[in-house]
């Protein structure tokens, strides 16, 4: 699906991918994330090759170095909104549970959810969902947020205010964000905008192809 | 991911669909409560049949009676007897000697004639019941006031005295009532043909217990130099014996009560031992002990030789119920295997953001395990309690009928590690058949994340 594509991101940039469905967009990100494997060529995320990782190597680079938020959300619905940040806590082996209560609640408080914390998934709006998951992919402090059609599911004002989280976060935290969206508001506020169409990256505002 | 961490998930998981829950549970609890109500009921019934066999005392009893053995039946169970030979106290210390015998109970016995269940009037003596319906004159003299009336006897037997704190050791099956509390000697037990000398069928046995009898014996040398004594007792149970023939059971102080007093001609007399019980160290113990038994000079009988035929058809049996109840339990792991495959369908996509934010193939694999362990052990409870709870009402019906016939119930017999391996083998089983699924979870790859 993917051929001769060359990507660089530099650390702290905000990106959009945008392109027709089908064209590869998330194959991309699952890529970049760790979650699928090349069939060739390399990936370098933060100074890791992901072509020499595998099985453990791979899930301890994907609990410490990305954090990804899905348009489904994909939260534990068994789980609180507290309980599905500490999840992310629990994996990267933070053993008090005193201290990822501390820190889950302070990540909610953070994205606006302080008043929800033992509300489960649904029981919470579209857009107080994408906050949760947002709150937990930035639990571990991440080098890199991987967003893919993170307004999909949302009206355009909530779409608005994930947009405006997920900029100040990148922010705050530092970290690169690169989000792959069909909505062209959110795609206009990344400082590069990258179009995938027929299997080629085309730079469409900000940086070179 | 640790264990702690995976059993909340997994006890979350369980309680977000806890109809599919319920049902998987309820299947695991029916197998087990099937298997375990099988198996007590199997183990009841071996101790029952079993107990019957040895004539309700210790497998490993066997009865020695005051005769020289008989070298031509020595092999057989119960063989026919030789001539007398007593049993002396030093012959029962010998017994006691022997290689692989855990006790010796020797059994006292007197001859008594059972007079109505009244005290007797003053000045009252009795008759052999050989000469009962002749009612007239004295038959004897005696410790007891001048005789003034002739009494007819209800019944001419032995009195049999023993250890009964070792009862269940001894040939002894209750039908009604208890066994005379220790030491007592104004306490007995009876036997059916006390009840049929009443006119009483075996059914009837509670209606004895509570009234009274009195016990007479000739002490001494027959003729004037003998003396009679009364004793007055309390019947407080009916049971079936085989310890020696007699049809009054009673502690040992009592047949001592009765010989305790001199005659008038000075003499005093103790109690016959009428035969004893030896308690092999095991089972497989018990023909090396007869024979050690017959070298010294008496014979035995032990139903050792049928208990082990009858042991072996009762293990048979056994096996074909377990065999029931894990075919039960098979199903119900087939159940178990269905519901997490189900699980783990629905929750691909969840499976899959476990793996993206961090999680390990042996953290899912941790998490399904433990949902399938969780539902084998609440099934294995449920069904532990529903199957010995099961087991319990059909022994309580069994006992009503045969109460209802005379005869004695059974006492539920629970193996002490069924309700621990009914448990532990729920979830055994649980986690072997949630195992495949668990392994199925574990290896979904990440990108199921984001698929859709």
């Amino acid at each position: 699906m993917l051929r001769d594509i060359s990507l660089e991101v530099a650390e702290g940039e905000y990106v959009s991918l945008v392109g027709p469905s089908g064209s590869g967009k998330t194959t991309l990100l699952s890529l970049i994330g760790g979650l699928d494997h090349p069939q060739s060529g390399q990936i370098l995320v933060g100074g890791h090759d992901l072509r020499t990782l595998s099985g453990d190597g791979l899930a301890a680079f994907r609990r410490e170095t990305v954090g990804f938020v899905f348009q489904h959300f994909g939260l534990l619905e068994a789980l609180t909104a507290r309980e599905n940040v500490e999840l992310a806590l629990t994996l990267a082996g933070v053993s008090s549970a005193r201290q990822r209560h501390h820190r889950a609640s302070g990540l909610l408080h953070r994205v606006g959810l302080g008043d929800r914390l033992e509300h489960r998934p649904t029981e919470l709006s579209g857009g107080e969902r994408q906050r949760v998951a947002i709150a937990r992919a930035i639990a571990n402090s991440p080098r890199v947020i991987l967003a893919d059609e993170p307004t999909g599911d949302l009206d355009d004002n909530t779409a608005a205010d994930v947009g405006d989280l997920l900029e100040q976060l990148r922010e705050e935290e530092g970290c690169t964000l690169v989000v792959v969206t069909h909505h062209r508001r959110l795609a206009a506020r990344a400082e590069r905008s990258l179009t995938l169409e027929a299997g080629d990256l085309i730079e469409t505002r900000g940086g070179e192809r | 991911m640790s264990w702690r961490d995976a059993l909340t998930l997994a006890g979350r998981e369980i309680r977000r669909r806890p109809g599919r829950a319920a049902l998987t549970v309820l299947a695991v609890a029916l197998a087990s409560a099937l298997l375990c109500a099988l198996l007590t009921i199997a183990g009841t019934a071996r101790t029952r049949v079993l107990s019957q066999l040895s004539h309700g005392g210790s497998l490993a009893g066997i009865s020695v009676e005051p005769n020289a053995p008989n070298p031509s039946e020595a092999t057989l169970d119960d063989p026919v007897p030789g001539p007398p030979n007593p049993l002396t106290p030093a012959a029962i210390a010998q017994i006691g000697r022997l290689k692989d015998v855990l006790t010796v109970l020797p059994i006292v016995a007197a001859p008594v004639e059972l007079l109505p269940p009244a005290a007797p009037p003053a000045g009252s003596t009795l008759c052999p019941s050989s000469s009962s319906g002749s009612g007239t004159g004295s038959c004897g003299g005696g410790l007891d006031p001048p005789a003034t009336e002739v009494m007819t006897p209800l019944l001419t037997t032995s009195a049999i005295g023993a250890d009964l704190g070792r009862v269940n050791a001894l040939p002894i099956t209750l039908l009604a009532g208890r066994l005379p509390i220790a030491g007592s000697a104004d306490e007995v037990a009876v036997d059916e043909q006390y009840l049929s000398s009443l006119g009483l069928s075996a059914s009837r046995a509670p209606e004895v217990v509570g009234t009274r009898v009195v016990l007479a014996t000739s002490v001494g040398t027959a003729g004037p130099a003998s003396a009679t004594r009364f004793q007055t007792a309390e019947i407080v149970g009916v049971l079936d014996q085989e310890m020696t023939s007699g049809d009054i059971v009673a502690w040992p102080t009592l047949i001592e009560t009765l010989y305790s007093s001199e005659t008038p001609a000075g003499e005093s007399a103790d109690p016959p031992i009428q035969g004893a019980v030896v308690i092999a160290k095991q089972l497989s113990e018990v023909s090396p002990v007869r024979a050690a038994i017959a070298g010294i000079g008496y014979s035995t009988a032990a139903p050792v030789g049928l208990i082990i035929s009858v042991g072996r058809y009762l293990h048979v049996v056994e096996l074909v119920l377990s065999g029931i109840g894990i075919v039960a339990l098979a199903i119900a792991a087939l159940g178990i295997a269905n519901a997490l495959f189900a699980a783990v369908r629905e929750r691909r996509r969840e499976i899959g953001v476990l793996k993206a934010i961090g999680a390990r193939d042996r953290d899912v694999l941790r998490v399904f395990l433990i949902e399938a362990g969780l539902l084998g052990v609440l099934g294995g409870l449920v069904g532990t309690v529903i199957g010995i709870a099961m087991a319990a009402a059909i022994a309580a019906n069994a006992n009503a009928y045969l109460h209802s016939q005379g005869l004695g119930g059974v006492a539920l017999s629970v193996p002490w590690p069924l309700p621990f391996g009914g448990v532990v083998g729920a979830c055994a089983v649980a986690l072997v058949a949630g195992a495949l699924p668990a392994r199925r979870a574990a290896h979904l790859p990440a990108r199921e994340a984001v698929d859709a």
